[in-house]
């Protein structure tokens, strides 16, 4: 039922530990990118938000 | 871990929490089309009052269902919290979701209050496209992972794979 515990990029020792998988790598710049976009049209838009909002 | 019939327990409820959060969302989207463009001032106030009875009785809800149960079953079974890459950002997602979700009740209920007051201006309301659409589009991704979970062990996943390993060769 787990994964396979081979290194994805396949050129490391044995003893050493695994890599990100690209999959991750590519996941964290798409979330990068979209929280900047969300962060620049927020700023442009001019709207009155952020966390305070939750919390009055 | 889990028995096989309790498992498959979990996972029921799991799926079905999991899809009824995101029905429940696409409600919720549809509550703001009356909200924003009707021109009938009672069918906004009704849809503003619908979204917080929305979130209350079955965004929370489900929520906490999906997330509960999704930790479950990562405990009950080999694929864990913390050791599968897939698991760990699916884990983080949705909390951070649920986490948001809880925050914004008490804006929602604002906007609620203020469309129960029939002498209150609904007009500057302005729906809740932003946090809905946001939403579904996080919850997206661990969707994807849970049903694709594409391979990827964490350096804790790796380590306590490689104990599991060396335990076995010597027994």
């Amino acid at each position: 039922m787990t994964g396979s515990a081979t290194d994805p990029r396949g050129d490391r020792s044995p003893d050493a530990p695994p890599g990100r998988p690209h999959w991750v790598e590519t996941l964290a710049i798409g979330v990068f990118v979209a929280v900047v976009v969300l962060v620049l049209v927020l700023l442009l838009v001019g709207g009155e938000h952020g966390p305070g909002m939750h919390c009055g | 871990m889990m028995s096989p019939r309790f498992r498959k327990l979990m996972l029921t409820v799991h799926v079905a929490a999991s899809v009824g959060w995101l029905g429940a969302i696409a409600a919720y989207i549809a509550l703001n089309v009356p909200a924003l463009a009707s021109d009938d001032e009672q069918t906004v106030r009704a849809a503003y009052l619908m979204m917080d009875v929305v979130m209350r009785y079955a965004l929370i809800p489900l929520a906490a269902t999906a997330l509960a149960t999704g930790i479950v079953q990562a405990l009950g079974t080999p694929w864990g919290l913390f050791r599968h890459y897939w698991v760990t950002i699916s884990l983080a997602l949705t909390t951070l979701a649920f986490v948001i979700l809880v925050l914004h009740l008490s804006a929602v209920e604002d906007m609620a209050t203020v469309a129960a007051d029939p002498k209150a201006d609904v007009t500057h309301l302005g729906g809740d496209l932003f946090h809905s659409i946001g939403g579904l589009g996080v919850l997206a991704v661990p969707l994807t992972l849970n049903i694709y979970k594409p391979r990827g062990l964490t350096r804790y996943g790796w380590r306590r794979a490689r104990k599991q390993l060396v335990h076995a060769s010597r027994t």
